[in-house]
């Protein structure tokens, strides 16, 4: 636990330093960036392993009981969507046509997008090879970087590869219990060689607030490093909110969110507006969040202990 | 405002032994808490390949040169002094209006060219264009015009009676410093490193993820030998931090990555040298894992050794000496302040765990140094493993003042005039250092200030 509030407070620090990167005098300096983003990963990784062995826990404990639940809720999502795209927050509109009148399955996204928050999904870019995009565009660089020693030594994955492995360890039992609505995910070792094109491609802007944070690690992950080719983005943290949320989210498939949205839908807790496309939202909402069932308030809690810290960083940015 | 002292510095390996010499150009110094600005830090220190003259950068865009005077027969035991040669601006700052960015005019590197006629020639770059400037003498001028009078006058025909041929007249000493080139818009990203060829007519430029070669007499064009830039910017995982071309193998050049490795390329293989002849890496030690481990083995500066065969690298907290033949690892590893290594989530908060700090051989590849907080710096023989920390500070730069070894205390057994990790103060860091080709000179810059020491009992020896 005690990693998970060092990897919290780093990513909050390695956000304030990409933001303020965009200001600073000479424009973005590209190789402090990917240092940035390295560690920014890096926390992140160890706050989703400390995440999902939690997660993990309460699902094993709740599994039964829910089983039922997930197997209606497969039936019903036969229309989705491969992926998130149709589930995720950002584009409401979409996820009730697609699921009319299923409150759980927006559990899903919701969890899936504040989960996501530490992961990159949501490109804007639609793209066919969903599938391939289990990792998010870090995990898939984190993997091309440390891979790339490897295959140069031609050693087996070096031990950089760890906070990976166990992520993926964790994941792939998970993967098993999830709705067949979702692609079979694989896991990220499984990933094709370093030079897949994520399909989180360049990330336009989502407005809900976890959404607006994770997108704003994609693209200033992304725009940093097109930053030096392009002009400055315009947007920042503090204008997303404004932003309508016209933009669909094709909805990268995170093998991580797969499963976590899948374990929220077993819980059966309702996450409705938890993750709003305001900020301020955000917060109001997760006092609905609280009259959740016990099961999922668990997680719920966890999401919005998670919750208030991130919307500060954006706030404060 | 820098400020050139000459104090006495401690010979190799033997900090106790005194050498001695007067302070120069007092006047040079600032008054004792004259405040700087920021365009006065220095950002880069070269001496060319003689040692004669020694150049400094800063953040203003401006170069200073210094020449070492001739030793005088009336003080042998005075060595000689660097004073100001020339100030001029190298670089303004420029803004790109395409991509609504500044462009800062603090001058990245500076590298001289041999020496070729009377004139010197130094390349000097900023984050986006590289400059040939040309420093010559003016000691004498034509007097006797015809047409003109000795202020340049236009004289009266009238009182022209007679034709006269301009004569050649000494004059006061008068430096010049003009651009010859200027080789612009060949990057898109920041340059950080330039080097001149063995060959005396190309250089390359190498910024973060591209290096350039040039040829030095033209500037509208330049050949692209390395590109690591991913075709999908999001799968870029590294970039290009140092380069240099090897001290006489033409053909040969380093480059380093942030992921701690070096590649060595061979310009022969082939016209874009992306796949390299060889490369160092060292495997990353699983017990020291920790978030900033990648940030940490990020290599800052590489450097060939002046004989050719080794290389000189820096990441945040070791030198390491590799041998050009074995590319497994490093033949050896310096500790340059390893107890910051349990601070290292503190020095990524105040950024202090960016800093790119640069490293140097003496003249006879036998001795290592490189920077560090605090105004210390560091010194490893290779051939005793004894290493030294040194301050370059006001206070221990006073006239025939001793450079005291520093020493900080991580624990344990505590000295006098130990200094805790905690009291290291990260403003003050030496980032460049520099030492002269043949002598034991060196010069360090700590912020606005300059430094150079002289070893006199070596050069007593010579």
């Amino acid at each position: 636990m005690e990693f998970k509030v060092e990897a919290h407070r780093i990513m909050s620090i390695s956000l304030g330093k990409i933001y303020n990167s965009r200001v600073q005098r000479g424009g973005i300096k590209l190789h402090k960036n990917l240092l940035v983003s390295l560690v920014l990963r890096s926390a992140r990784q160890v706050y989703l392993n400390d995440y999902y062995q939690s997660v993990c826990l309460n699902a094993q404990q709740h599994w039964g009981q829910h089983e039922e639940v997930m197997d209606s809720n497969q039936a019903k999502s036969t229309s989705e969507r491969v992926g998130y795209t149709a589930t995720t927050p950002a584009d409401p509109a979409a996820t009730t046509a697609s699921e009319p009148g299923l409150p759980a399955e927006n559990t899903p996204p919701e969890m899936t997008i504040d989960v996501e928050s530490f992961t990159e999904s949501h490109a804007a870019a639609q793209t066919e090879d969903v599938e391939a995009d289990h990792t998010d565009c870090k995990d898939k660089i984190s993997d091309c970087r440390r891979r790339q020693p490897s295959e140069l030594k031609g050693a087996a994955s070096s031990p950089a590869s760890g906070p990976t492995a166990v992520i993926a360890k964790h994941l792939v039992p998970d993967n098993r219990i999830g709705p067949k609505k979702v692609k079979e995910a694989k896991p990220p070792q499984d990933e094709g060689g370093c030079g897949e094109a994520d399909a989180d491609g360049f990330v336009d802007d989502d407005s809900v607030a976890e959404t607006q944070l994770d997108n704003h690690l994609v693209a200033s992950c992304n725009r940093k490093r097109r930053s030096s080719e392009k002009a400055v983005p315009p947007e920042s943290p503090v204008k997303k909110p404004k932003r309508a949320p016209s933009s669909a989210p094709s909805g990268e498939e995170e093998m991580d969110t797969t499963n976590v949205s899948s374990l929220i839908t077993i819980f059966g807790s309702s996450f409705s507006g938890l993750l709003s496309k305001d900020n301020t939202q955000a917060e109001a909402e997760a006092g609905d969040s609280d009259r959740d069932s016990g099961a999922g308030q668990i997680c719920c809690d966890q999401v919005l202990k998670n919750l208030n810290p991130w919307t500060t960083a954006i706030v404060a940015f | 405002l820098t400020t050139l002292s000459r104090t006495p510095h401690t010979r190799m390996l033997n900090p106790i032994q005194v050498l001695c010499s007067d302070i120069t150009a007092l006047s040079l110094e600032p008054k004792q808490f004259a405040s700087y600005t920021e365009a006065d830090i220095i950002s880069t220190v070269e001496f060319n390949l003689t040692g004669e003259l020694l150049a400094t950068g800063d953040k203003g865009g401006r170069v200073v040169i210094f020449q070492r005077e001739p030793e005088s027969k009336n003080e042998p035991n005075c060595q000689g002094e660097y004073n100001v040669y020339s100030t001029f601006q190298s670089h303004e700052p420029e803004f790109d209006y395409l991509k609504s960015l500044e462009i800062e005019e603090k001058i990245n590197k500076i590298r001289w060219l041999p020496q070729q006629n009377a004139a010197h020639f130094l390349l000097s770059t900023n984050d986006k264009t590289i400059k040939l400037w040309k420093v010559s003498e003016r000691d004498k001028r034509p007097e006797g015009y015809n047409l003109k009078d000795e202020e340049g006058r236009l004289k009266g025909l009238s009182t022209v009676t007679s034709l006269q041929v301009p004569v050649l007249m000494p004059m006061d000493l008068m430096v010049e410093v003009s651009p010859r080139r200027i080789f612009a818009n060949a990057h898109t990203y920041h340059v950080n490193s330039i080097s001149v060829n063995s060959d005396c007519e190309t250089y390359m430029s190498a910024d973060d993820l591209r290096i350039n070669l040039w040829h030095l007499g033209i500037t509208d064009r330049s050949f692209n030998i390395v590109d690591i830039k991913p075709a999908n910017m999001e799968e870029l995982t590294e970039v290009i931090t140092a380069a240099e071309f090897h001290p006489y193998h033409c053909n040969l050049f380093v480059y380093s990555s942030s992921k701690g490795t070096l590649r060595l390329c061979d310009m022969r293989a082939s016209a874009l040298c992306d796949k390299h002849s060889k490369l160092f890496e060292e495997p990353e030690d699983p017990s020291n894992r920790s978030f900033f481990s990648e940030i940490i083995s990020s290599i800052s500066d590489v450097k060939f050794s002046h004989s050719g065969r080794y290389l000189l690298t820096r990441d945040y907290l070791t030198v390491n000496v590799w041998d050009l033949n074995m590319e497994s690892k490093p033949i050896e590893t310096y500790q340059v302040h390893d107890y910051l290594r349990s601070k290292l989530c503190s020095l990524y908060e105040n950024d202090c765990i960016f800093d790119k700090f640069e490293c140097a051989w003496n003249g006879t590849d036998s001795v290592i140094m490189t920077g560090a907080y605090n105004n210390f710096f560091r010194m490893f023989d290779r051939n005793t493993k004894r290493d030294v920390t040194l301050e370059a500070s006001r206070e221990s730069s006073k006239p025939r003042a001793v450079l005291k070894p520093r020493r900080v205390c991580t624990g344990g057994k505590r000295r006098k005039d130990d200094i805790s990790v905690d009291s290291l103060d990260f403003t003050k860091k030496i980032l460049h250092t520099a030492w002269h080709p043949a002598e034991n000179i060196i010069a360090i810059a700590a912020t606005n200030n300059l430094y150079i020491f002289q070893d006199k009992v070596s050069s007593e020896m010579h």
